[in-house]
């Protein structure tokens, strides 16, 4: 249980959150900023990838290009941002959850074992 | 990576539409204004509508105001043009320069700029409890 990659890889996705966050955040920022070009932040391949095979953890940050295309060029749409705001803020949380779960169990794993 | 650089995003981004809503308060404000600034043979110039210009911040991320932009020529001659021949400003045939001020634009442009800040304030609060909720593994 303490040698699986359950934890390592919640923390990695949890990073990988946080980029995300990160990149919405600043879409957000520039929703009326001409030309600009919008980020996002993909890992599920890559979390994928590192629980079959373990080893180091890269999320990629990339430019999907625009969805629509704004008479100000930027490529910011706002619904869409705000959706994957909740969405990456709910799935944070379901993440913390696990991790608390995991480490509880472990923690009554260490605990019941003196008894 | 700095823990709160997507605050530091949200937080320019507020600060840029909140400018962005000045200005529109100070077309608003300066709709009918026919003296603004002198031209260089000494007579008035009636106020010119400004917008903001926003660029990306490439190293920090977010936004900021890279300046402030007065649409229309500098000497006032793509001007609307309104027969008032009273009015002190008025040339000789009887016509008043008028600033370049559209309610309508005006109104549209306050609403996206509403809309923005808050988008902004959202994306703070998504953070806010991020970080909250990321403090709950420390006391598992």
């Amino acid at each position: 249980m303490v040698g699986d990659r359950t934890l390592e890889g919640l923390g990695h996705a949890l990073f990988a959150l946080g980029l995300r966050l990160e990149a919405i955040s600043e879409n957000l920022a520039n929703v009326n900023t001409p030309g600009y070009r919008r980020k996002d932040v993909f890992f599920r391949q890559e979390l994928g990838r590192f629980f079959r095979e373990g080893g180091s953890f890269r999320p990629r940050i990339s430019y999907p290009g625009p969805g629509i295309t704004r008479l100000d060029r930027s490529e910011v749409e706002l619904d869409r941002e705000m959706v994957a705001l909740a969405e990456t803020a709910l799935l944070y949380e379901a993440l913390v959850q696990e991790a608390v779960f995991k480490l509880r169990s472990l923690r009554t794993a260490i605990t019941e074992g003196r008894k | 990576m700095d823990l709160f650089r997507p605050l530091e995003a949200s937080g320019s981004g507020m600060a840029a539409e909140r400018f962005r809503l000045d200005l529109i308060a100070e077309n608003l404000a300066n709709m009918e204004t026919t003296r603004a600034e002198r031209a260089p043979d000494g007579s008035w110039l009636p106020y010119r509508r400004k917008v903001p210009l926003f660029v990306t911040r490439p190293e920090e991320g977010g936004v900021e105001v890279a300046g402030v932009i007065r649409v229309g020529r500098p000497d006032g001659s793509d001007l609307p043009r309104r027969y008032d021949p009273a009015h002190p400003d008025a040339d000789r045939e009887g016509y008043v320069r008028l600033p370049n001020v559209d309610l309508v634009k005006e109104m549209t442009d306050l609403i996206t700029a509403t809309r923005a800040y808050e988008a902004n304030v959202a994306a703070v609060n998504a953070f806010k409890a991020m970080f909250r909720k990321a403090l709950e593994i420390g006391r598992a």
